[in-house]
């Protein structure tokens, strides 16, 4: 692809590479369309995503399927409680060279690299958790006075398991903020069991072949940047955000009865990119109000914190988000 | 940098359906606006014209409204007619057409987008890309024509408004509607009520007491509001009873009556022989014991006249004299008795006056529980006038009182204080009078005449004499108020016997009241003493229900022909026998010589509907009420 490529022609590729991407990840991965199209959004957005789901569903399998397509660099860390920060970042080591010369040297943690899957991230302490802040928001690891690039792409697949929560450390929100879309990957229906289960007891497992390479992901990033947004479109997105807030006057009721804290700005920029990412991949070249409904539960689901009272009713974000979407009209009235 | 030709004509293609679709916008926004604003204008016209046509207010408010109105439909159109903005009605295209905005984008990027505008690739690229969807943009989907969403409540108004203008409705400041009259069920009939006022006409024109008058004006009051319906039957009874223990007096006549026959009958037992010269003493005697007070009177005055005129011999005066002071002395004996007799009346009145809570008797009222009644004072009276007489004829003594005449008219009343014939307390002072100054006589012709006593005698038989004028007078009034008081029982009965409806009753018995009234003018006119006879026939006729047919001549006949008629009673025996003219031949063949101006067969007809009311009516025994209906069965006219 070269740059004299016209914008017509720039999103026509970007929605076939992302097509292939798509289905490259497809041989591996059973069902799970819009997780699917959820990470790939993130990754074209420039952005990170949580996974939650019950183990076995194939949260890892999807992360290195996608490493391998994409043809990136994957690194797996497995959260413990006794997990370090430097476990993840890298820490100085003292090295001696031929000469018998010692000098410290840094050592990377797994955190540098392309993909980067954090399985259970809510099973680390705090500390460690907050090790993956500067990584995520800023691309870079500072130890001693030293600060080191992470390479982009950089993605961060962090998982949590929403049912074993004894001995775990939940994100706070700071660090949830960070992640661009929360996935919730549902459980696969009996078609897709049976999928499953002959991919993977047969004899031969499908062949992943990367469809894509570093560049061109950071080239396609680049066009996503590039796509304007209306202002209407916006205003839809920011009204949105704003009805995830409980004394706004947009709000609806569930959400005055239920919800403590609102979604932050991040919200709103998480959704206008997302939509971005999906006018490509659709081959528009704007951006839809539907683009943004579409986006909107996996943009902000995480970001909305309950109250007590939520929490003791058992409603969820997904149900505030659901009401949200249906009482805001797309057009200011 | 100017978009190519292609693209810029693609986006004129934009604003060109863009334009369109505002145009329409506008229109069906000015469409809802103009329902929206006449709903309301309709609404304030309906409250200003109820306002008006119930006379709240007069009708310059109307302008006021038409006008509110006028200006909240011309603010409803202008403002639904307001500019539509482009970017929304572009969107309205992609939402219909299901353009993922990208005519809204378009429209947005070209008009207010960032400066760049069309120099940005993509702005260029996204403009180009809607414009290919402009063939297929169709305006009916994006805003298709519907009814406005208040055109069901604007037809409402309207048709409230129409409705409110043809509706009469009532002005607010007229007068309250009069409160319900009471219209009770009839107490009695209308035939009865017409009946009863006829006999009222004829007991007031015979009566001159003021109380029975009274009471005739309350009994018509009350049947004005029977008539009326003013009054239920319980509260036309209740008054009833009222009038009629109201009525009540003491009915001492009939005791005096009694008492004086009594003693007239022991005195003429106990002297049975008088003088023959005195004729008039025994017939007053007699006349009293039979209770005819005015004969008795009249026999006293002549007996006093002839006393005045002609001096008696020593025997027969003294005869005379016993008789009268036995007569004195038997009357004065009946006064106790009577007394007794009366105080156990009154006894028994009284309880029933307690029990009644009625008003206490004159005796009570007063107080003056020894106070003589009013049937001994008589009895008192007469007592001394015929013993004084008595004692007059027989005593020539000195001691006797100078005769009125001598009396210088300004020592009368010192006088009087010191006679032993001074009246009782409470006597007459008219009759005080008379016995104090009696007509004044020439002392010479006094002389001529005869002695003193017999001019004491006389004046104290004239005395007597009025004395029970007096009391016949009193018999006559208590006898109308018994009249009247008859009158109230039959009301009573009829009440009780409840009312109907019928005005053709009434007519009836109106049309025969005429009849009658008009039959007895005419026999006025001819001579016929109508008087009595009349009225009673009419009274036989018309109330009588003990059916015990002794008036046969009456009962028979036209009213009023009784006395005339008479013989007839001897023609109705021979039905028995089968000989002779029926009653109906014979009233007919009275018709037929003059004596009626109406066919037999009309006046039947009535008489028999009205025979079958009174027998309906009143409380007749079955075997008279047989007689009646046999009687009406026999005199029916013969075809």
């Amino acid at each position: 692809m070269t740059t004299e490529e016209s914008v017509e022609q720039q999103v026509e590729h970007f929605q076939r590479d992302a097509s292939s991407i798509r289905e490259e990840i497809a041989k591996m991965i059973v069902g799970h369309r819009q997780v699917i199209d959820g990470v790939i959004t993130s990754l074209l957005a420039d952005g990170h995503v949580l996974l939650e789901g019950v183990p076995g569903l194939g949260k890892t399998m999807l992360v290195r399927t996608l490493s391998r397509a994409l043809n990136l660099n994957f690194s797996r860390i497995q959260f413990t409680p006794d997990l370090m920060p430097s476990d993840i970042l890298g820490a100085t080591v003292i090295s001696e060279d031929e000469g018998g010369a010692k000098h410290f040297r840094f050592e990377k943690g797994p955190i540098f690299a392309h993909v980067v899957l954090a399985d259970e991230i809510n099973r680390a302490t705090p500390k460690t958790q907050s090790a993956m802040l500067e990584a995520m928001q800023e691309q870079s690891v500072t130890i001693g006075n030293d600060t080191h690039r992470l390479e982009s792409p950089f993605f961060v697949l962090a998982t949590q398991n929403p049912l074993e929560m004894e001995g775990t450390y939940p994100l706070p929100e700071a660090q949830l903020d960070r992640f661009l879309f929360k996935l919730n990957v549902e459980f696969p229906d009996l078609d897709e069991l049976h999928d499953i289960m002959d991919r993977t007891t047969g004899g031969s497992a499908p062949d992943v072949q990367p469809v894509a390479e570093r560049d061109r992901i950071l080239q396609m990033r680049r066009l996503v940047s590039e796509v304007p947004v209306a202002r209407h479109v916006q205003d839809y997105a920011l009204r949105l955000l704003k009805a995830t807030h409980p004394d706004a006057d947009q709000a609806p009721e569930k959400t005055r009865r239920f919800a403590r804290v609102g979604s932050s700005p991040r919200g709103a920029q998480a959704m206008l990119t997302a939509g971005r990412v999906r006018a490509l991949m659709d081959g528009r070249f704007n951006v839809s109000c539907d683009d943004i409904r579409q986006v909107a539960p996996q943009a902000l689901r995480h970001r909305i914190i309950l109250n007590f009272e939520g929490e003791a009713e058992g409603v969820t974000t997904d149900d505030l988000l659901d009401e949200i979407l249906e009482h805001v009209p797309e057009t200011r009235r | 940098m100017e978009p190519d030709a292609p693209l810029q004509h693609k986006l004129e293609a934009i604003n060109r359906q863009v334009c369109r679709l505002q145009r329409r916008l506008r229109i069906q926004r000015a469409t809802g606006g103009l329902v929206e604003g006449g709903c309301l204008g309709l609404m304030v016209v309906a409250v200003g014209l109820t306002a008006i046509r119930t006379g709240y207010f007069d009708g310059t408010l109307g302008v006021w409204l038409a006008a509110a109105s006028l200006i909240a439909a011309i603010a409803a159109v202008v403002r639904g007619f307001r500019a539509v903005d482009p970017v929304e009605a572009a969107r309205q295209y992609d939402t219909s057409h299901g353009l993922h905005d990208r005519l809204s984008s378009a429209m947005y990027f070209t008009t207010r987008g960032p400066d760049t505008g069309l120099d940005d690739p993509f702005v260029r690229a996204q403009s180009a890309d809607a414009a290919d969807f402009v063939d297929e943009l169709e305006l009916s989907r994006a805003a298709p024509w519907r009814a406005p969403a208040d055109a069901t409540l604007f037809a409402i108004a309207t048709a409230a408004v129409a409705l409110l203008a043809v509706v009469p409705m009532p002005q607010h400041d007229q007068p309250l509607q009069e409160s319900f009259a009471v219209e009770h069920p009839p107490a009695v009939n209308d035939a009865t009520i017409a009946y009863e006022r006829h006999r009222l006409e004829q007991l007031r024109d015979r009566t001159d007491d003021d109380d029975s008058a009274q009471l005739l004006d309350d009994i018509e009051a009350l049947l004005d509001a029977a008539e009326q319906r003013e009054i239920s039957p319980q509260q036309f009874v209740e008054r009833l009873d009222q009038l009629r223990e109201a009525s009540e007096r003491d009915g001492y006549i009939d005791d005096l009556a009694d008492a004086l026959a009594d003693a007239a009958g022991q005195s003429a037992a106990n002297v049975p022989d008088t003088p023959g010269e005195f004729d008039d003493f025994d017939t007053a005697r007699a006349a009293l014991e039979e209770g005819d007070f005015s004969r008795a009177a009249d026999h006293l005055e002549r007996l006093a006249d002839q006393l005045d005129e002609q001096p008696p011999s020593e025997e027969a005066t003294q005869q005379l004299a016993d008789a009268l002071d036995d007569l004195g002395d038997r009357i004065d004996q009946q006064r106790g008795a009577a007394d007794e007799d009366h105080q156990e009346t009154t006894d028994g009145d009284d309880e029933d006056l307690l029990d009644d809570d009625t008003e206490p008797t004159s005796g009570e009222q007063t107080g003056d529980q020894d106070a003589p009644s009013p049937q001994d004072r008589t009895l008192e009276q007469l007592s001394r006038q015929f013993s004084d007489a008595a004692d007059d004829l027989r005593d020539d003594s000195p001691e006797q009182p100078p005769p009125p005449q001598e009396e210088q008219p300004g020592q009368s009343d010192q006088d009087d204080s010191q006679q032993p014939q001074q009246p009782p307390p409470g006597a007459d002072d008219d009759h005080s009078d008379q016995q104090q100054q009696p007509p004044p006589h020439p002392l010479g012709q006094q002389q001529d005449d005869g002695p003193d006593y017999r001019d004491n005698t006389s004046q104290r038989l004239s005395d007597a004499a009025d004395q029970l004028r007096e009391t016949e007078e009193q018999q006559r009034q208590q006898q109308q108020q018994q009249q009247a008081r008859e009158q109230l029982e039959r009301m009573r009965q009829s009440a009780a016997r409840g009312g109907d409806e019928d005005p053709q009753r009434r007519e009836k018995m109106e049309d025969y009241l005429d009849r009658a009234g008009g039959q007895q003018d005419q026999q006025h006119a001819d001579g016929d003493p109508s008087g009595e006879p009349t009225e009673q026939a009419d009274d036989d006729l018309l109330d009588d229900s003990d059916g015990d047919g002794e008036a046969s001549g009456a009962d028979g006949d036209q009213p009023g022909e009784q006395a005339d008629f008479d013989y007839e009673d001897h023609r109705l025996e021979g039905i028995d026998t089968g000989e002779g003219r029926s009653y109906s031949e014979i009233i007919q063949g009275a018709a037929e010589e003059g004596f009626a101006t109406t066919d037999y067969e009309d006046v039947y007809v009535e008489y028999e509907d009205f025979a079958e009311e009174v027998i309906e009516r009143e409380q007749i025994p079955d075997g008279y009420r047989y007689h009646i209906e046999r009687y009406f069965e026999l005199i029916q006219p013969q075809r």
